[in-house]
C-alpha cells in the first residue's frame, strides 16, 4: 500500500501495531496514536507485551494487568503476559479448569513456556487476535473499535508477526493450526491490520527502518501504514534568520551545534524518503516545550492529526 | 596536572577487571561504547577483544575492516596507525551470532554426528531456535565463556544483545538449567512415549492427562515433532547445564564488571534502574553507569550585536531556550535517577557523555570517544 493516507481510512482498521528500533520513542508515539484515535471518538485498547509497563507508566495508570482496564476518555490499557495467556488458551480448549490445574501448576507453565520455542510469541499474538475478534465471533459488538499494540523492538516484533506462519507450516491438523490460520487472516488483511514504523533522523535507525519495512512486507506480509519520523530537530531558526546571523558574523558553539543538528536531521529526513519511496513519512519534531510525558504524547498526537487531515492546528 | 592525576575510574577498572559486560536497553549507544572502550584499552597496552552484534556493519566500518567475522579478527595495526593511534597491544573484534553459536554447541555436545544432524535438521529447530526465550542472551554468555577460558586476552568487552527485558540476560543460564530439572520436561523427554499414540496407554493416569490435554490443544502430530526435537536436545542438556553453571561463576567473578549504559530518557533509565537492582539482587559485580546522548548546554558566546532583525532575535532566543530546556531535562533526569537509586558514585564509574555532534564512522571518532570515556 503506498500513497497518501487519510485519517478516516486509518481509523477504520481494527489493529495497529507500532514498531521500531529500541530507543526511537516507540512507546510515546504509540501513546500519541492512542490519544489521537480516542479523540476521534473511538474506543481504543492499548496493549503492551512481554510484561513491560512503559505505557502504563507514561500514562501514570495504576493497576494495569492482563484484563483491559478503562483509563480515560475512551482509552483502555492492558498488558499481555505469556503465562495467563497460556492458561486462558488451554482452558478454551479443554474447558475444565480442574483439569488445567491438575495438569499444570505455575512453575511448570513457566518452564514450559520458556522451553517451547516461539510459544510466548504465539500466545501474545493469539491474545492480540482475541482482543480484536472475540466478541465478533460470538455475534456481539466488539468491546474496542481499535486495538493498538506497543510492540517490542524490531527483531522481536518480527518474531511476533511470523510465528503463526511457522505453526501453520509445522502443524498438520488440530486446533493450534486453525488458530494460527485465523491469526494470519487478521494480521495479513491490510483492511484490518496496519503496522506503523517509528524511526529517528539518524544513520542506524533509518537503515533499520528501511530493512524492517521490507521484512514487514515480504516476510510478515502485513500492511504498512505511514512511517513516523520522531524527534526531528526543531527548525526554530528560519533560513532568513540564519542568513541575518551570518551577515552579522555571529558565531558561537551553540549556533554551530544548532546548524549541525539541523543539517543532520534534514539529511536523514530526505534519506528516509529516498529509501522508502511511496511510503508516506510523517515528521514529528522534537517536543522541547514540556518534559511531561503525557503532554509530549499529546503534542505528537496533534502533529500526526494535522498531517493526516491537512488541517493545521 | 600529571598524567597520573588525570586518570579516571575507568583506568582503575582496567587494572582490576578482565571482563567488562556492557548492558542496557536498545538505542543507547551500547555497541559504540563497547568498541570505544576496547579500542582505548588496547591503546593503553591491554590485549583486548570486543564481542559484539553489529547487524548494520557500521561498527566494522568504523573499525576500518570490511566486516566483523564470527571468528576473532585483529584490527590491522596499519589502520590504527593511519588513524594516529599507536597500538601498544593488539585489538580484536568478533561478532556474535545466536543461530551459529547454538549450532556449534549442538555439534559439540551431541553424542554423535547422527544425533547432531537430527537436531539441526528438525524443522521446528530450524524455524524457532532464535525464538527460544533468552537464547540470544545465553549464547552471548556462552561465547564470552569460551573466549575467556580459551584465549589469553587481558580484557574482554561484551556488548550484550538488546533484551526485550533486562531480565532475560541475567536469567539465561538459570533458565537453561531449570529446563533440565523440570519434571514436565522430563515427561516430554522420554523417547518411548511418542512412538505411537497407543503408547499413551502405558502411562500412569496423571501423565496421560497431561498428554491428552496437549493433544487436544496442539494436535498429536505437532506434539510428536516437538517431542522429537526436545528428545534430541535432551542429550545435550546436561552439557548445557554444566556449562551454564560455569558461565554463572564467571559472571560472579571479581575480575568481571557490569557496566550499565543508558540514555537520559525515562524508559532507558527505568530499564537501567531495573537492571541495577537485578545486579544487586544477584550479587553480581557492578562497575558503574555510562550515560550517553546527554545534551550539555553549549556556550552561547557574546550577546547578539545590534542591527539584527527582530525576527532573528526572537528566533535566536527560541534556539537558546531549546538547548536550555533539553539540557535541563537531561540533567534533571540523571539527578532524579541517582536520587531514586540512592546511588553513591564512590568507587564506581558514573560518566555523563555529551551527545555526539556526528555519527561515529571511523577509528578517529571511536578513539576520541574512548578518550572522553577515560577522562577523569
Amino acid at each position: 500500500m503506498t500513497g497518501t493516507w487519510e485519517l478516516n481510512g486509518l481509523l477504520q482498521r481494527r489493529l495497529w501495531i507500532v514498531t521500531g528500533k529500541g530507543g526511537v520513542g516507540k512507546t510515546t508515539v504509540a501513546a500519541a496514536l492512542g490519544l489521537l484515535a480516542a479523540r476521534q471518538g473511538l474506543k481504543v485498547l492499548m496493549v503492551e507485551t512481554h510484561g513491560l509497563t512503559h505505557l502504563a507508566e507514561l500514562f501514570e495508570a495504576e493497576g494495569v494487568g492482563y484484563e483491559p482496564k478503562a483509563f480515560k476518555n475512551g482509552l483502555s490499557l492492558a498488558r499481555i503476559d505469556p503465562e495467563p495467556a497460556f492458561q486462558e488458551y488451554v482452558l478454551r480448549q479443554v474447558k475444565f479448569e480442574f483439569l488445567y490445574n491438575a495438569v499444570f501448576n505455575n512453575k511448570y507453565v513457566r518452564h514450559f513456556i520458556d522451553a517451547a520455542p516461539g510459544l510466548a510469541e504465539l500466545l501474545t499474538i493469539g491474545k492480540i487476535w482475541a482482543f480484536v475478534e472475540d466478541e465478533a465471533r460470538r455475534g456481539k459488538k466488539p468491546l474496542f473499535d481499535l486495538v493498538i499494540v506497543d510492540a517490542p523492538s524490531t527483531g522481536h516484533s518480527l518474531s511476533l508477526l511470523t510465528v503463526p506462519q511457522v505453526v501453520v507450516d509445522a502443524v498438520r491438523v488440530g486446533p493450534l493450526k486453525n488458530n494460527a490460520q485465523q491469526i494470519l487472516a487478521l494480521i495479513r488483511d491490510p483492511q484490518r491490520t496496519l503496522t506503523w514504523l517509528v524511526t529517528l533522523p539518524e544513520e542506524m535507525p533509518v537503515n533499520e527502518a528501511v530493512e524492517m519495512d521490507e521484512k514487514l512486507e515480504r516476510q510478515a506480509k502485513v500492511g504498512v501504514g505511514p512511517v513516523l519520523l520522531n524527534s526531528l530537530w526543531p527548525e526554530v531558526l528560519g533560513a532568513d534568520s540564519l542568513q541575518d546571523l551570518k551577515k552579522a558574523k555571529v558565531e558561537n558553539p551553540m549556533l554551530h551545534l544548532y546548524r549541525q543538528r539541523a543539517e543532520q536531521s534534514a539529511f536523514y529526513r530526505d534519506r528516509l524518503r529516498e529509501r522508502l519511496p511511496g511510503r508516506q513519512v510523517l515528521d514529528l519534531p522534537l517536543v522541547y516545550q514540556t518534559k511531561h510525558p503525557v503532554r509530549i504524547a499529546e503534542s505528537l498526537s496533534e502533529s500526526i492529526r494535522a498531517q493526516l487531515t491537512g488541517v493545521r492546528p | 596536572m600529571s598524567p597520573e592525576a588525570k586518570k579516571g575510574v575507568l583506568h582503575g577498572l582496567l587494572e582490576r577487571k578482565k571482563v567488562l559486560i556492557c548492558c542496557g536497553s536498545g538505542g543507547v549507544g551500547k555497541t559504540t561504547t563497547s568498541a570505544a572502550l576496547a579500542l582505548y584499552a588496547s591503546s593503553l597496552g591491554y590485549k583486548t577483544i570486543v564481542l559484539t552484534i553489529d547487524p548494520a556493519k557500521r561498527l566494522a566500518n568504523s573499525l576500518g575492516i570490511q566486516k566483523i567475522d564470527f571468528q576473532e579478527k585483529e584490527i590491522p595495526k596499519a589502520e590504527l596507525r593511519r588513524a594516529g593511534i599507536e597500538p601498544k597491544a593488539p585489538l580484536f573484534a568478533m561478532m556474535l551470532d545466536t543461530k551459529r553459536t547454538f549450532d556449534d554447541l549442538i555439534l559439540k555436545y551431541a553424542p554423535n554426528e547422527e544425533k547432531a544432524q537430527s537436531i539441526l535438521q528438525n524443522k521446528l529447530y530450524q524455524h524457532l531456535s532464535n525464538m527460544i526465550a533468552g537464547s540470544q542472551e545465553y549464547m552471548a554468555m556462552e561465547k564470552l565463556y569460551e573466549v575467556v577460558q580459551e584465549r589469553d586476552y587481558d580484557l574482554v568487552v561484551l556488548d550484550t544483545p538488546p533484551s526485550r527485558h533486562a531480565l532475560d540476560f541475567l536469567d539465561a543460564p538459570n533458565k537453561m538449567s531449570a529446563m533440565v530439572g523440570d519434571s514436565v520436561m522430563k515427561w516430554f523427554l522420554k523417547p518411548s512415549l511418542f512412538v505411537s499414540k497407543s503408547s499413551l496407554q502405558l502411562l500412569d493416569r496423571s501423565v496421560k492427562r497431561v498428554f491428552k490435554t496437549f493433544d487436544k490443544v496442539a494436535g498429536f502430530e505437532f506434539l510428536q515433532d516437538l517431542s522429537q526435537m526436545l528428545v534430541s536436545v535432551s542429550g545435550l542438556l546436561e552439557g548445557f547445564q554444566d556449562r551454564a553453571q560455569k558461565v554463572e561463576l564467571l559472571l560472579h567473578d571479581k575480575d568481571t564488571g557490569f557496566l550499565l549504559v543508558a540514555a537520559p530518557q525515562p524508559i532507558p533509565l527505568r530499564e537501567a534502574e531495573y537492571f541495577y537492582r537485578k545486579i544487586q539482587d544477584n550479587a553480581l559485580p557492578f562497575a558503574g553507569f555510562i550515560f550517553n546522548r546527554v545534551q550539555v548546554l553549549p556556550e552561547a558566546g557574546k550577546p547578539l550585536p545590534e542591527g539584527l532583525k527582530a525576527k532573528t532575535r526572537s528566533e535566536y532566543q527560541e534556539m537558546a531556550y531549546l538547548f536550555k530546556s533539553l539540557a535541563q531535562r537531561d540533567e534533571a533526569e540523571i539527578e532524579a535517577f541517582q536520587r531514586r537509586m540512592e546511588f553513591s558514585r564512590h568507587g564506581f564509574v558514573f560518566k555523563v557523555m555529551p551527545q555526539l555532534e556526528r555519527d561515529i564512522h571511523d577509528l578517529e571518532g571511536l578513539y576520541e570517544l574512548g578518550q572522553n570515556l577515560f577522562q577523569a
